[in-house]
């Protein structure tokens, strides 16, 4: 087993729908992740999940020299030292897990965005959703609302349809409506929920174009932990995409590295 | 910040004012003016027969800026006129269908009204008058550019038989004004007025050419619309000549002290590409400018400045060919700025030294956005300048997200500050 070593460094990302931390050690070694739902308050949410991820790593807060808050909620962590943004952060947490990452399908609560890094994790373009959240997990969301479904069934129900139905509005809101439409005409729900992972997949594809996509890809964001997702998206692109256990925690480790840069500089400084 | 060029601003509104105030006697008196777009206005030409000229795009934008757009855009939609059409049109439709009144001032009807093949949504917005108001309409069809790498010049065969095209329709242009007014061409005037435009754009050449290489001036968005605003109203005139007498003795003055006394930080030298924000026109550069970035140059300088930007220069001596050859050049640059800009782009950011490249895309306007996308592409595949794709619009509020637009602001100076610096934002 490693032994651990401080100063350790932690980012946090308070997204729409999940707020994640994530700890790393001098050596930037994974040290803990947490992860709880954002819910309305989001001051509470950052204590909170940081106070689970010292707990997980059975540190104290005076063990953590520096804090780095992402995502829509950053500038709502009180304890932080600094704040950067999510695409920043996504982008660096990518090419951290995944060093051959040239491009990053981020798709979160609210946002999708697709991010073309350069080897060292600086971003060289991006481009997000606009406005609305269609082609999020927000969609997913309300699918899974209007068919009364929980969304961790989701992608093992859409994964058993065959003949998927075209979800063709651009809208979250009239996707509600379109799905239900489907319902009345006898469609099933394997199909329909098929349907709407298809039309998401397609929708990030043409996102990834507008950055000019290059291999690697990862699929980071907490999206990133729904299989048929994956495999649609990996459908379009011929190609499989870099996934795994921490991607959708690769907002928050962004954010943990971007810490520990700030502490190495404080570091050198000190250092003359 | 190290420019202030505050007079010009100021000069610009207090002229914008004026010509606000005499369409607003005019309307008073219930004469009327000529509707015109910015390319291809024809301001010297109506100028040499004495008709007032107006232009819409400008009137709009005013009403973005100004807040009171909104309300034209909704009394026009409340007509039928649906949510995803160009935005120009429909706030000035909606003015139209309130009886040509806005809070603070009057319009006068159209009693001619020009548009060009530049943009299809000119000639629907341009009938929308004709079928209110049943006055003539002209619409000039510019030859764009066969060969984007080459363009024709004065000279080429190809330039020669354009040139007559466009020749016979000016004919048809200053024929149509005759018998409007009852009076004929006096050339003497479009040669005063012409060499009044000659003078204009020397000036602004040399504003745009000293913000190129040396220390930035000007903001090419926000002092950068106020000289659009005053090359468009009062093109062909002593007042625009004046006017930009006394913004570059300005800009000169600023370039002096900015070489006197650099700024303590380089600011991050931007390249804007496509229309401005105006609903949010302040808060929108402010977004840039707090961040230490500073539009060095705008794509909105040359294609809304009607050929400002281009060496061109009017040969007064044989005023109304040379006026058809500058008004196919011009409008023909508008065009190619629009739907060629990659190459363009490409090397105005080389030019300029830009360390970005800012795109707005407005989604009521399909002619700038289209372009837009290509455009960037472009330039992605043969540059690795950071770029950033802004989506809002020039004239609704409900198309502008300003939370999530600070947001992709934020993420872009990550970027140009980690490029710089090489670690850490």
């Amino acid at each position: 087993m490693i032994s651990l070593q401080a100063p350790f460094s932690a980012g946090i990302d308070v997204g729409s729908t999940q707020t994640k931390a994530v700890l790393l050690d001098a050596s930037a070694r994974l040290a803990g992740t947490a992860l709880i739902d954002t819910g309305f308050d989001i001051d509470a949410a950052a204590r909170t999940v940081y106070a689970r991820l010292l707990a997980a790593a059975g540190l104290g807060a005076d063990a953590v020299s520096y804090v780095a808050g992402t995502g829509y909620g950053r500038f709502r962590i009180a304890f932080g030292d600094l704040q950067v943004t999510e695409i920043s952060c996504h982008a660096r947490g990518a090419v951290h897990l995944f060093p051959a990452t040239r491009t990053v399908l981020d798709m979160g609560g609210q946002d999708t965005k697709a991010i073309r890094v350069a080897a060292d994790g600086g971003v060289i373009d991006f481009c997000m959703n606009d406005k609305c959240a269609a082609g999020t997990g927000r969609f997913l969301s309300a699918a899974a609302a209007v068919l009364e479904m929980p969304l961790d069934e989701l992608a093992a129900v859409a994964a058993t349809g065959r003949h998927p139905v075209t979800i063709s509005t651009t809208c979250t809101v009239f996707a509600e409506s379109e799905i239900l439409a489907w319902v009345a005409r006898g469609k099933s729900i394997n199909d329909i929920l098929l349907g709407a992972h298809q039309a998401i997949a397609s929708r990030s594809l043409a996102l990834l174009k507008r950055v000019g996509l290059q291999p690697a890809i990862t699929f980071t964001g907490g999206v990133s932990r729904n299989s048929c997702m994956v495999a649609q998206l990996e459908r379009l692109l011929g190609s499989q995409l870099q996934v795994g256990e921490q991607t959708p925690f690769a907002g928050a480790l962004g954010a943990a590295l971007f810490a520990r840069d700030r502490l190495l500089a404080g570091r050198q400084e000190l250092q003359g | 910040m190290t420019f202030p060029a505050v007079r010009a601003k100021i000069e610009a509104s207090s002229l914008l004012e004026d010509w606000s105030e005499r369409l607003d006697l005019l309307a008073q008196q219930q004469l009327p003016a000529a509707y015109a777009f910015v390319m291809g206005s024809c301001a010297e030409l109506l100028s040499a027969f004495e008709i007032p000229l107006f232009l819409p795009e400008i009137n709009c934008l005013q009403t973005a800026v100004n807040g009171t757009a909104q309300g034209l855009l909704q009394h026009a939609e409340e007509q039928g006129y649906p949510s995803d059409i160009c935005n120009y049109l429909k706030a000035d439709v909606g003015m139209h269908l309130q009886g040509r009144r806005l809070p603070d001032k009057r319009l006068p009807a159209p009693c001619l009204a020009i548009a060009t093949t530049a943009c299809n949504t000119y000639i629907k917005w341009a009938e929308v008058w004709q079928r209110l108001y049943g006055m003539p309409l002209f619409v000039f069809d510019i030859p764009g550019s066969r060969n984007p790498a080459r363009p024709s010049r004065p000279g080429d065969p190809g330039f020669a038989a354009d040139l007559a095209y466009v020749m016979e329709q000016v004919r048809s242009l200053i024929s149509l004004c005759e018998r409007i007014t009852g009076r004929r061409l006096e050339t003497d005037r479009l040669s005063h007025a012409l060499h009044c435009t000659n003078q204009m754009g020397d000036a602004f050449r040399q504003m745009l050419a000293m913000n190129q290489q040396g220390p930035v001036c000007f903001d090419a968005v926000r002092q950068g619309g106020a000289y659009l605003g005053v090359f468009n109203v009062y093109r062909g005139s002593e007042a625009g000549v004046r006017y930009f007498r006394n913004a570059l003795e300005e800009l000169q003055q600023i370039r002096q002290r900015c070489l006197e006394e650099p700024p303590s930080e380089a600011p991050f030298r931007l390249l804007f590409a496509g229309l401005p924000c105006y609903p949010l026109y302040s808060s929108f550069i402010r977004m840039f400018s707090t961040q230490g970035g500073l539009f060095v140059r705008s794509t909105y300088l040359q294609f809304a400045s009607g050929g400002a930007n281009l060496e061109y220069r009017f040969d007064t001596g044989r005023p109304v060919e040379s006026f058809a050859e500058g008004l196919l050049l011009t409008t023909r640059e508008a065009m190619d700025s629009m739907f060629l800009a990659g190459d363009r782009l490409l090397e105005a950011q080389a030019a300029c030294r830009a360390d970005g490249v800012v795109f707005h895309g407005v989604k009521s306007c399909r002619t700038v956005s289209t372009g837009l996308a290509d455009a960037r592409l472009a330039l992605l595949s043969r540059s690795s300048v950071p770029t950033l794709l802004l989506e809002s619009d020039m004239m609704d509020r409900r198309l502008i997200s300003p939370a999530q637009m600070q947001n992709r602001i934020d993420a872009f100076f990550e970027t140009l500050r980690l490029r710089r610096k090489g670690n850490a934002p």
